[in-house]
């Protein structure tokens, strides 16, 4: 009998962990991440799910530390054009971006790299516009939260029209041709192309949606509000051509923001709280991409193989007419010697070579620079070129001179008409915003050419000197990625 | 013993009394090898039940007719014979050892069996093969090991573990490595932690049957690993030492030296003015240019002559010019490697009785490997001790430690500057490891001390060109100057407890736990490389549990000549991990690498994850008389990986076989001593390789912006997200003939996968790069071969073959509906092709007119196609190039082959491990064939490039301007990865006892051994065993090594 009960026993043993508690024990939960239904559960958890949006500005793609975010594309939108020249062919970082290789090859990083990072912004956007109605707490937070993902969204479709569609051209509305997919709203599913014209509307809705949520109110520089929507509003006018919409929304966005000082402006870039950032990324120690940083390539003094090796100098042409009483005389150097050039330990000098973005300390030790998304002297300067090409020469050099007499104490008030005045703002909008991310969209809005042509550029680095406007070359080519995945989607013409 | 003789004999007296004729008959039974007499050896009258046994001399005696009576040998281990005593009343006989190893153990699920009785499919692997490999990682001994197990020829980082696949590619998105069990238990610690040495047995389960009691893990198959027991009788300390040196297995690629570099890089610079869409130069003055700038570009002048003056406009190296530098500092794969070195101890006391047996062991590995600060150092300890407490009571302890330092190299990064091997590879042969004197040409530049110093490229200041290649970086320097190491303990026990009760119950439990401790520690330091100028530090510490606790009750039963064995059991897995992590820079004072001596926190992380999993089982085995086997499984499991609804999932197999030599028509056939039809079916599971939360949407932390706290969408989820089945069927035939001189087995498999786990690419405008969904089907078909041969067995000398070879197709039979074909680097999936299809852009040539590479155009553009007489429409544009199937990776066959010769005291085995077919996408070789980046090094191919017009030629013209399109991905870089590895030599030599005896050793063994001693293939360089994907890195290469050893037993 008791050898029984050893079997009645085992058998008992064997369903023993046939308790209840087996659901409970079967059901595991990560510690880094969250379950997503709690993201939008409320105020308080969205706010966090928008700022996660704000950071993946900011960190790597492609596991490329040269394309670490929206940064990054700043300094392609400069490579891309003529005004940053990189002074030899030792460090090959952006080479294939200069060459326009990149965002022309389907499985090059630039087709790909500005189309998921973009649409990770509008994926996390639409969750939030979708859910955040339904969130625990104070309906100014719900506003404040969805006008800010609606500016992420309106924000992102702007860049990617730039990218991928066909220049917007007002004289030639409706804009039929493909922009991109316009998704709106969380799906698993590809779209086809929108035309460059219902993206262009989409943008406005969403801006103008955001701007009526939205005050110039925000926790942090890294925030949307009220300045900075109009501030992508302008930007977005401009590339419309609606001269009327960009001046206002200029004027308007600038409110609230000084511009640098002498001093400031040689502060080196790279802190937030500088009074005429409007929109900024603030660097903190632990969220370093290190060598993807932002001044880890831009930068005169970043420590990085890329820093050392091949500064980043400027169009020559353009640096020579800098006055010598403008600042902005300083921000490069056209005899650099150690004396009055910095670079890291056993960096390269080069003619023209950029100083303008600049980490603290010498040698820096610093592993992080804060990013400009926008500064007050941009409005300035799109307030002076809509005027201009409205017609109000006199409200445009006004715009001017309000901007560039802070820069150079001799600038007088520009006498300057039509097309002569666009080309002085132009100039000065070429050397105020150098590096900052715009040159390139500038070409492609204004219909230019690219002409790189006897301004430094190196055959060996740049072999592309020429592309004339309305080239097939100024539309980045679909990533192989979404053409694979979305079979309504259709590559731009090759 | 004396009384049992004296019985046997008087019975057998007796008996022939009864017979008439009976004459006292003798003999001595010995083994053929070697001579020595077999104690217990079974001689038996045929037909009747007369027999004996053989003495401790091996001898024996009865009572027999001679004149028609046969004797039947039997020991075991050894070949029965029949012996017609053809008159003869004294007989010396002489016994063949069993070559089909019928004996052999099969470690199976929950149990053990021997390769006579196994109904399913396994690869051993014995203490013996393992002792003659001079290995760090005992998953070095699977490759080889048997048909339809791949393994890969793993890096030469000392202790690294190369990959196994089994039966082929299983799985797309999911894991398709094995599980490992150790001593009965899932192991999660790396391999690296066990001592080859202890290890007395690896079994490889290949089917689905035999894999089933595994349930969800099993999929991919099951490496059964076995470690040493002590044996009843004579304790034994054996003791054994080795020690040996290694260097690189793998040559580098062919490259160009400097003074084929300067015109090569000329001729691409001067190629690219020309070339160019804007202002091109005419050939004149884009020679006159290229002969100006070249050495600008390239930045170092490596000759005695003016940069000016070192290549003419007619593109050729100025005939005066001698290199200033010194050619051993041009090469920089020197300074990176050594001889390395490998000391292994290994100490071992066992023994045993009737109740009891223990094995203890400790062991010491320094394992230096070829690469400068890089190796491993192993202490290890194990203690079995089993024992049978009370008639129905055993029990038994299994422990061990282990506690492992390595240093590491930093080849992780495919193409990351600290990668020495990467580094190495690509650097212009012009560059000096060592800065030389501007001002004083060809001496080296000194510092204060007088020292030699390293010339990073960038050491302008001293008044050194820039270095367009790697500027500012230098392997040789970062290799000396970083850290990166670990240190790692292991506490490994095993216990069980089991009852026997009602005579034919047993109830067993199992208790296992793997506990595992790892502190990493990385140092970037401030003077060069990616830690410079602040310095910066990780240190990491891991903790990771695995527990597992499982119950079985068997029941094992004979009725008659039915045998019938029952398994019930339950499993409990039980895995955890936690991590703290931390980063700082800025570093205070030099040679302190602690985190306290850096002033900024970059990083500080923690981290825990739980994977779970229940499980029941089942089992019942039943054979009849011997002949007839067969074994039902099933097992049902829960996985903490699948939402509740959906995580209970069943599995099961069935398996059988026929022993028909058992049968009487072939009982005594003298051909035949071994013919067993054997098959099985079975479906098993695979969640491995997916995430621990695969079903959950997530939301991830860590995204905080600035001061504020920061989530973002990590993973869409599925909820219904279940198994991966794998559903297998095989047919087996194992043979032996000729006295089982050659025995075999033929063998077919049909592996089904369904349900894949698929990582769904989606749309990327939708803002998730993929779902884990359950779609998709795939198959792995396949036969092996396996070859035992015996050409020759005689007392002194024996020649034996072992050969397997295993050919499969593996093929995708359904796809994602959303997603018909899925391209994934160099593959493309879709229904009809395999994992391993290459999809390519199809190249053409060169075009001998201008040079231009020319790919087959997906469209005509004017701008760039041109349509050849034969009609095709060529491009010389990659972006209009179009894609195609152009083979696959999977060999056409592959497998191993050893031949073991036994002379006298002496062994000699020679393994080779070949593969024969197959495509290998050659990056590695790309990166040297591109025409672009100065100061990048170039393959010596390149010198058939195209020149002149009607030059015909695969290598395109040299252009620094046209690279993408002239060297970009395409099929031309595929190569037949076609390979023979001489994997392993061994020769041992075992002292005669009568020499060992005097001086009171039970034997006494020296050695010499290597690994990796060649490789075949089509491309020096290339590494075409280096993975299963055919894709080739810059890696740290395999090693080849050199060893010599004694083993002493006392």
């Amino acid at each position: 009998m008791m050898k029984y009960k050893f079997l009645i026993l085992s058998i008992l043993t064997l369903g023993l962990s046939l308790s209840s508690c087996e659901k409970d024990y079967l059901n595991t939960t990560p510690t880094g991440s969250v379950d997503a239904g709690s993201a939008y559960a409320t105020t308080k958890n969205a706010k966090a799910a928008i700022n996660g949006i704000y950071r993946s500005m900011m960190v790597r793609y492609r596991g490329s530390q040269g394309h670490s975010g929206f940064p990054a594309l700043m300094i392609i939108n400069d490579v891309m054009g003529e005004d940053l020249v990189f002074a030899n062919a030792s460090n090959g970082w952006h080479f294939g971006e200069q060459r326009w290789l990149s965002h022309r090859s389907d499985v090059g990083t630039m087709a790909l790299f500005p189309y998921e990072m973009f649409y990770r912004f509008i994926a996390n956007a639409n969750v939030a516009i979708a859910n955040i109605d339904n969130a625990v707490g104070l309906p100014a937070e719900r506003d404040q939260l969805k006008g800010e993902a609606l500016a992420f969204r309106g924000f992102s479709y702007f860049y990617l029209v730039q990218y991928y569609g066909k220049r917007y051209d007002a004289s030639a509305k409706p804009n039929s041709g493909l922009g991109v997919p316009l998704v709106l709203e969380p799906t698993q599913e590809g779209l086809p192309r929108s035309t460059v014209e219902e993206v262009y509307a989409q943008i406005n809705t969403d801006l103008e949606a955001a701007a009526a949520l939205l005050t110039t109110a925000r926790s942090a520089k890294s925030h949307f509000n009220k300045n900075v929507l109009r501030g992508i509003q302008a930007r977005v006018a401009l590339a419309q051509q609606d001269w009327a919409k960009a001046a206002t929304f200029a004027a308007e966005a600038r409110q609230g923001f000084t511009l640098m000082s002498i001093a400031q402006y040689q502060d080196g870039f790279a802190d937030v709280s500088n009074p005429e950032w409007m929109w900024g990324f603030d660097h903190l120690e632990d969220q370093s991409e290190f060598f993807g940083g932002y001044h880890s390539y831009i930068s005169c003094n970043y420590n990085a193989s890329v820093i050392r090796q091949t500064p980043k100098t400027i169009n020559k042409l353009i640096y020579d007419l800098i006055p010598a009483t403008d600042v902005r005389a300083k921000m490069w150097v056209k005899a650099p010697t150690a004396a009055n050039a910095i670079t890291p330990p056993g960096g390269v000098r080069a003619p023209y070579m950029v100083q303008k973005f600049r980490l603290p300390g010498t040698p820096s030790t610093s592993v992080m620079g804060d990013v400009p998304f926008m500064r007050a002297g941009e409005m300035y300067l799109i307030e002076a070129e809509a005027k201009a090409k409205s017609g109000d020469d006199a409200g445009a050099a006004k715009a001017l001179f309000d901007m560039v007499s802070k820069r150079d104490p001799s600038y007088v008030l520009s006498t300057k008409t039509g097309a002569e005045l666009l080309d002085e703002i132009y100039f000065n909008r070429r050397i105020e915003l150098w590096g900052e991310g715009h040159r390139w969209l500038d070409l492609k809005r204004l219909n230019l050419p690219l002409d790189r042509n006897g301004i430094g550029h190196l055959p060996a680095v740049a072999q592309l000197f020429e592309v004339p406007a309305g080239d097939v070359r100024w539309e980045y080519l679909l990533p192989r990625a979404e053409l694979d995945a979305n079979k309504a989607a259709v590559q731009n013409p090759l | 013993m004396k009384l049992l003789h004296f019985t046997l004999t008087g019975m057998l007296l007796l008996v022939g009394l009864c017979l008439g004729a009976q004459t006292t008959v003798r003999g001595v039974i010995t083994s053929i090898k070697g001579g020595e007499p077999l104690i217990g050896a079974t001689v038996v009258i045929k037909g009747t039940a007369v027999g004996t046994t053989t003495d401790v001399d091996g001898k024996f005696e009865l009572q027999a007719d001679p004149s028609k009576d046969v004797l039947l040998l039997s020991y075991t281990g050894f070949t029965s014979q029949e012996i017609a005593l053809n008159g003869r009343t004294t007989v010396d006989l002489q016994m063949e050892e069993s070559i089909a190893l019928l004996g052999e153990v099969i470690v199976t699920a929950f149990g053990e069996s021997t390769r006579e009785k196994f109904t399913g499919s396994a690869a051993t692997v014995t203490a013996e093969q393992i002792a003659r490999r001079p290995i760090t990682n005992v998953g070095q001994a699977i490759a080889g090991a048997g048909s339809g197990v791949q393994a890969t020829i793993g890096s030469g980082a000392p202790g690294s573990t190369p990959a196994i696949r089994i039966r082929g590619f299983g799985s797309v998105s999911a894991s398709n490595a094995p599980l490992y069990v150790v001593d009965g238990i899932p192991y999660d610690a790396a391999i690296s932690n066990l001592n080859p040495d202890d290890i007395e047995n690896i079994t490889i389960l290949k089917d689905a049957a035999s894999t089933s009691l595994y349930g969800s893990r099993a999929a991919n198959g099951v490496v059964m690993i076995t470690t040493k027991k002590g044996t009843k009788g004579q304790g034994q300390i054996s003791l054994k030492y080795t020690r040996g040196t290694s260097q690189r297995g793998l040559p580098e690629y062919d490259r160009l030296n400097a003074a084929q570099y300067y015109p090569y890089m000329w001729e691409s610079y001067r190629n690219s003015l020309m070339s160019r869409t804007a202002s091109p130069l005419s050939l004149e003055a884009a020679s006159t240019n290229a002969s100006a700038n070249i050495v600008g570009l390239l930045g170092y002048n490596a000759y005695n002559v003016p940069a000016a003056d070192l290549v003419s406009t007619a593109g050729v190296l100025n005939p005066n010019a001698q290199l200033v530098f010194r050619e051993e500092d041009l090469n920089w794969e020197t300074p990176l490697t050594r001889a390395g070195q490998r000391d292994e101890v290994n100490l071992n006391f066992s023994g045993g009785d009737d109740r009891s047996n223990f094995y203890a062991s400790f062991a010491y590995l320094n394992d230096k490997g070829f690469l400068i600060r890089s190796d491993f150092e192993r202490y290890s300890a194990r203690l079995q001790f089993n024992t049978r407490l009370k008639s129905w009571f055993s029990t038994g302890v299994n422990i061990s430690y282990t506690n492992s330092t390595a240093n590491q190299d930093d080849a992780g990064g495919n193409t990351s500057f600290v990668n020495p091997f990467f580094f190495s590879r690509g650097m212009g042969p012009i560059y000096p490891v060592y800065a030389y004197d501007p001002n004083n040409p060809g001496e080296y530049l000194l510092d204060g001390n007088g020292q030699r110093q390293y010339d990073f490229g960038n050491l302008n200041a001293l008044g050194l060109p820039n270095r367009p290649q790697y500027g500012g970086r230098h392997a040789v320097a970062e290799t000396e100057l970083n850290q990166n190491f670990f240190r790692r303990n292991l506490f490994s026990g095993r216990t069980y407890g089991e009852v026997s009760f009602l005579k034919d119950f047993k109830f067993r439990v199992n208790v296992g736990a793997d506990y595992v401790n790892v502190n990493d520690n990385t140092f970037g330091n401030p003077i060069i490389g990616d830690g410079a100028p602040a310095g910066r530090a990780t240190v990491e510490f891991t903790n990771q549990l695995t527990l597992n606790l499982n119950q079985q009750l068997t029941y094992k039963k004979k009725f008659g000549e039915h045998n019938i064995d029952v398994l019930l059991g339950h499993e409990n897995y039980d895995y955890r991990t936690n991590f703290l992590t931390g980063s700082r820079s800025q570093l205070i004072l030099d040679g302190n690498i602690e985190l306290v001596n850096f002033t900024t926190t970059t990083n500080l992380n923690s981290g825990a994850d739980f994977n779970r999993q229940e499980g029941y089982f089942s089992r019942v085995n039943y054979d009849y008389k011997n002949k007839y086997f067969v074994t039902l499984s099933a097992r049902r499991d829960a996985s903490s990986r699948f939402q509740q609804e959906v995580r209970w999932g069943t599995f099961f197999g069935v398996s059988g076989a026929w022993q028909l030599h058992q049968e009487e028509f072939l009982k005594g056939s003298s051909l035949i001593n071994n013919l067993k039809l054997r098959g099985s079916y079975g479906q098993t599971g695979n969640n491995a390789g997916i995430g621990f939360y695969a079903w959950q949407p997530l939301y991830n932390l860590g995204w905080n912006n600035a001061g504020e706290a920061g989530i973002l969408q990590g993973s869409l989820g599925n909820r219904g997200l279940s198994w991966e089945s794998n559903n297998q069927f095989d047919l087996a035939l194992e043979f032996g003939i000729l006295k089982n001189r050659i025995a075999g087995t033929f063998e077919y498999f049909n592996r089904q996968s369904d349900d894949l786990l698929f990582a769904v690419p989606l749309p990327v405008s939708t803002g998730t790069a993929s779902q884990t969904r359950n779609i998709g089907a795939m198959y792995n078909r396949g036969l092996e071969l396996e070859l035992n041969l015996t050409p020759v067995q005689t007392r002194d000398f024996t020649w034996e073959i072992n050969f397997n070879a295993t050919r499969y197709q593996n093929k995708i039979t359904r796809m994602p509906e959303s997603n018909k074909e899925i391209i994934s680097g160099t593959k493309k999936l879709q229904v009809g092709s395999s994992l391993f299809d290459f999809w390519l852009r199809e190249w053409v040539g060169v075009n001998p007119e201008n040079g231009n590479a020319e790919y087959r155009a997906n469209a005509f553009v004017a701008s760039n196609s041109r349509i050849t007489e034969d009609g095709d429409t060529l491009t010389t544009t990659l972006n209009n190039a179009r894609f195609r199937y152009n083979g696959s990776a999977i060999p056409d066959f592959s497998g191993g082959l050893t031949n073991t010769f036994e002379f006298k005291g002496f062994t000699l085995s020679v393994l080779f491990i070949y593969q024969v077919g197959g495509l290998i996408y050659d990056g590695a070789y790309q990166g040297l064939m591109n025409s672009s980046g100065y100061g990048a090094s170039k393959h010596v191919d390149v010198l058939n490039r195209w020149q002149k017009p009607g030059d015909i030629t695969d290598v395109p013209r040299a252009d620094l301007g046209r690279s993408v399109d002239h060297d970009g991905t395409s099929d031309r870089w595929l190569t037949d990865a076609t390979s023979l590895n001489l994997r392993n030599v061994s020769l041992t030599y075992s002292l005669p006892a009568s020499l060992t005896k005097k001086v009171k050793i039970q034997g006494a063994q020296i050695f010499v051994t290597g690994e990796n001693l060649a490789l075949w293939n089509k491309r020096k360089g290339m590494d075409g065993l280096g993975s299963f994907e055919g894709v080739t890195a810059n890696t740290y290469s395999f090693y080849r090594n050199f060893v010599g050893g004694i083993n002493l037993t006392f």
